[in-house]
C-alpha cells in the first residue's frame, strides 16, 4: 500500500484492515447491514443483547424501529435457512448501544465473524483460530479462554438445581466464587461429591493437560463426556498451533443458555481491563428464529481498545509554511508543491500560534 | 507489579496485616503520612488505599488488580470481578431496625430508609410486599426517629448506634464479611501470584473466627 496512504490510517483503522484481510484470506467475505432494523427483534430477544437497552425511532411507516445495538441478530433473520449451504460472512460496522467504558450510548465499531451452517469440529477450530488470529493481531499478549456450556449443564441437571437455583449457581461460578459455592451446596443439602463438581466448575483453569483429571470428573454423563473429549481435542490443537499458556480451560465464562450451547470463548488483551472479544456455539439462537443450521462466531468491541491505540496519524514529516498580507502567493504555492512531492505533510499558515511542527518556514 | 486496593479504615488495616503475614509486606505503609500509593519492588506488589465503597470500581476497571471490599458493597453495587475469598473479617450483617415500639401492619405500604437501595429491595421483593425506598447516604438511624421511614435497612455490627438510638434490630437477615475480588481480565496475566495470595489468605482465614 502507498505509504503516505497507510500512514493516514489510525491504529484501529490499521487492525480494521488487518482484520479483513485475514477473514477474507479464510474464505469469509463482508455482509453490509443497514443502521436501521425492526425493534421487535431485539425485543424478544432482550437477554441476547449487550444491553437491554436499545435507541428507537418512529419511521414513517409508524413502524418501531431500532438502531441497531447488534449485527448478528440481522445476520441470521435475513439469511435463507439452508441445511446444504453455509454462510460464512464477517462484518465491520458500527453498532448503537451502551459502552462498557462509558455507560452512556455510543457508536461502537464491532467486527465480527459468524459461520452458519452444520457445526463440526473442523469448523469450531477454524473460528476459534480466527478469533485467536484476531486477538495476535492486537497485540501479542493475550489470552483466549474457552468453556462449554453443556458441560456446566449437564452438572446442573445431574444435582437437579433448576429455575432461580439454577441462576443462584451459575452466578457463584461465574464468580469463582467457590465459598459461595460451598455454603449454597450446604443450604440446599448437596452432597459433598456435587459440591466438589460444582467447585472445580468455579476453580478449574488453565491448561488441558494439567487439568486433564479434573476435566474427566466433570463428565457426569455420556453427553457431557463427549463434550469434554471435544472441548480437550480442540484447545490441545489450539494450544500446539499458538502456544501453551494463551489458550485456557476456564468453565467461569458463562454465556446465557437460552442462545448459547456447546463450546463459548472469550479474548482478554494484557493491560485492557475487559474482555475484548466474545463468541461461541449459538444454535439455540438460530433455533428461536426459526432456523434449522447451527452457528458458531465471535466479536471484537472496540471500545475497549482505544486505549491501545494513540490517534497519532503521521503522514510524512510535517512542515509549517507562514506568509501574511504581503508574501507572493505564487511563491507560497510553488514552496508548498515543493516541499509535497518531496514527501512531507505540509500546513500553510497565516498565524503563527498555531504551529505545532518542529520545522517552520517563513515566507512573511 | 500487582495492584492491590484496600478500604481506607480500620478494616483495611487488618487486611494489610493478613497481607503481610501472607509475605506480601509493605512496611512503608505503615509510617503516619498522607501517603496513598505503597511500592514493595521485590515482591512485585502496589498498594493503595481507597474509600472503601470505591474498592470494586478500582477492581472493574483494572486499575487495581485485587481489592478487598464488604460484602455490602459487593451486593449493593454488583460489580462484575471473581470474588475469591472470604476473609472472614469484617463480620457483620444487614438487618431490619425500627423504633422499639414500631408494629408492622403488612397492610400498608412499608417506608424504608437505606443506603442500599439495591439489597433492600431485593429482601422485600421476595416478600410481595409494597415498599417505599428512601435512599439516604449516611445518618440512616435518624429517619424512623423522625418518622420518615417506618424502618432502615442497615449494617449492624455491635447493636450499640441502633441501641443509643433507641432502634431494635427486627431482623437480621444476610450476614457481610469482607471479601478479596479480582478484575476478571487481570486475572488472565496475573493468576500464579493471585493464586498464592489466595492461598495463603485462605490458610490465615482458619484463624479468623
Amino acid at each position: 500500500m502507498d505509504n503516505m496512504i497507510f500512514d493516514a490510517l489510525s491504529g484501529w483503522e490499521k487492525l480494521q484492515l488487518k482484520l479483513r484481510s485475514l477473514y477474507m484470506k479464510n474464505g469469509y467475505k463482508r455482509y453490509l447491514v443497514s443502521k436501521f432494523e425492526e425493534y421487535d427483534l431485539y425485543a424478544n430477544n432482550k437477554d441476547f443483547l449487550l444491553s437491554n437497552r436499545v435507541i428507537t425511532f418512529t419511521d414513517t411507516d409508524g413502524k418501531l424501529m431500532a438502531l441497531k445495538p447488534d449485527v448478528t441478530l440481522s445476520v441470521i433473520k435475513n439469511n435463507k435457512d439452508s441445511l446444504d449451504k453455509s454462510l460464512k460472512i464477517f462484518y465491520d460496522e458500527n453498532v448503537f448501544r451502551i459502552s462498557k467504558d462509558s455507560f452512556n450510548f455510543k457508536e461502537i465499531n464491532q467486527t465480527g465473524l459468524e459461520y452458519l451452517g452444520q457445526i463440526d469440529d473442523y469448523r469450531i477450530f477454524e473460528v476459534m483460530s480466527l478469533a485467536v488470529e484476531s486477538l495476535n493481531e492486537i497485540s501479542n499478549s493475550f489470552a483466549l479462554n474457552v468453556s462449554d456450556l453443556d458441560v456446566v449443564s449437564a452438572v446442573l441437571d445431574s444435582a437437579m438445581l433448576f429455575g432461580s437455583d439454577r441462576s443462584e449457581m451459575l452466578e457463584l461460578i461465574r464468580a469463582k466464587n467457590t465459598h459461595g459455592i460451598e455454603e449454597f451446596c450446604f443450604s440446599r443439602a448437596l452432597d459433598k461429591e456435587k459440591t466438589e463438581l460444582f467447585k472445580l466448575l468455579s476453580s478449574v483453569r488453565g491448561d488441558v493437560e494439567k487439568n486433564k483429571e479434573k476435566l474427566k470428573k466433570l463428565a457426569v454423563n455420556k453427553q457431557a463426556e463427549k463434550s469434554i473429549e471435544s472441548l480437550i481435542s480442540i484447545v490441545r490443537l489450539l494450544s500446539e498451533k499458538y502456544g501453551k499458556g494463551k489458550i485456557n480451560v476456564d468453565f467461569s465464562l458463562i454465556s446465557d443458555t437460552n442462545y448459547y450451547n456447546g463450546i463459548t470463548f472469550n479474548g482478554v488483551i494484557e493491560g485492557i481491563p475487559s474482555t475484548v472479544l466474545s463468541g461461541g456455539r449459538y444454535d439455540k439462537l438460530m433455533a428461536r428464529l426459526n432456523k434449522k443450521s447451527g452457528a458458531i462466531g465471535f466479536a471484537v468491541y472496540s471500545d475497549l481498545l482505544s486505549k491501545l491505540f494513540d490517534s497519532d496519524e503521521k503522514v510524512g514529516q510535517n512542515v509549517t509554511i507562514i506568509y501574511d498580507d504581503e508574501s507572493d502567493i505564487k511563491k507560497v504555492i510553488a514552496k508548498a508543491e515543493e516541499l509535497k512531492k518531496q514527501g512531507k505533510a505540509v500546513s500553510v499558515e497565516k498565524y503563527s500560534k498555531t504551529i505545532d511542527t518542529a520545522e517552520v518556514l517563513d515566507l512573511r | 507489579m500487582l495492584n492491590v486496593a484496600l478500604p481506607k479504615g480500620r478494616l483495611g488495616e487488618k487486611v494489610y496485616d493478613m497481607f503481610e503475614k501472607a509475605g506480601y509486606p509493605c512496611p512503608s505503609i505503615k509510617e503516619n503520612n498522607r501517603k496513598l500509593i505503597f511500592v514493595n519492588p521485590e515482591k512485585q506488589i502496589r498498594y493503595f488505599w481507597v474509600k472503601p465503597s470505591d474498592v470494586p470500581i478500582y477492581v472493574e476497571r483494572g486499575a487495581a488488580d485485587i481489592g478487598v471490599a464488604g460484602k455490602d458493597i459487593l451486593l449493593e453495587y454488583e460489580p462484575d470481578v471473581y470474588e475469591l475469598l472470604d476473609l472472614k473479617m469484617g463480620k457483620c450483617s444487614m438487618a431490619v431496625a425500627a423504633k422499639r415500639d414500631f408494629k408492622d401492619d403488612p397492610q400498608k405500604k412499608l417506608v424504608v430508609a437505606t443506603k442500599f437501595s439495591k439489597i433492600a429491595k431485593k429482601y422485600y421483593g421476595t416478600q410481595d410486599r409494597e415498599i417505599d425506598i428512601i435512599h439516604l447516604n449516611g445518618s440512616i438511624e435518624i429517619a424512623p426517629i423522625l418518622n420518615l421511614t417506618d424502618v432502615i435497612v442497615d449494617i449492624v455490627e455491635t447493636g450499640t448506634t441502633l441501641k443509643e438510638n433507641d432502634l431494635v434490630v427486627v431482623e437480621k437477615f444476610l450476614p457481610i464479611s469482607a471479601r478479596l475480588i479480582a478484575n476478571k481480565a487481570n486475572f488472565n496475566f496475573k493468576s500464579e501470584i493471585i493464586d498464592d495470595i489466595t492461598a495463603k489468605l485462605f490458610e490465615l482465614t482458619k484463624e479468623n473466627k
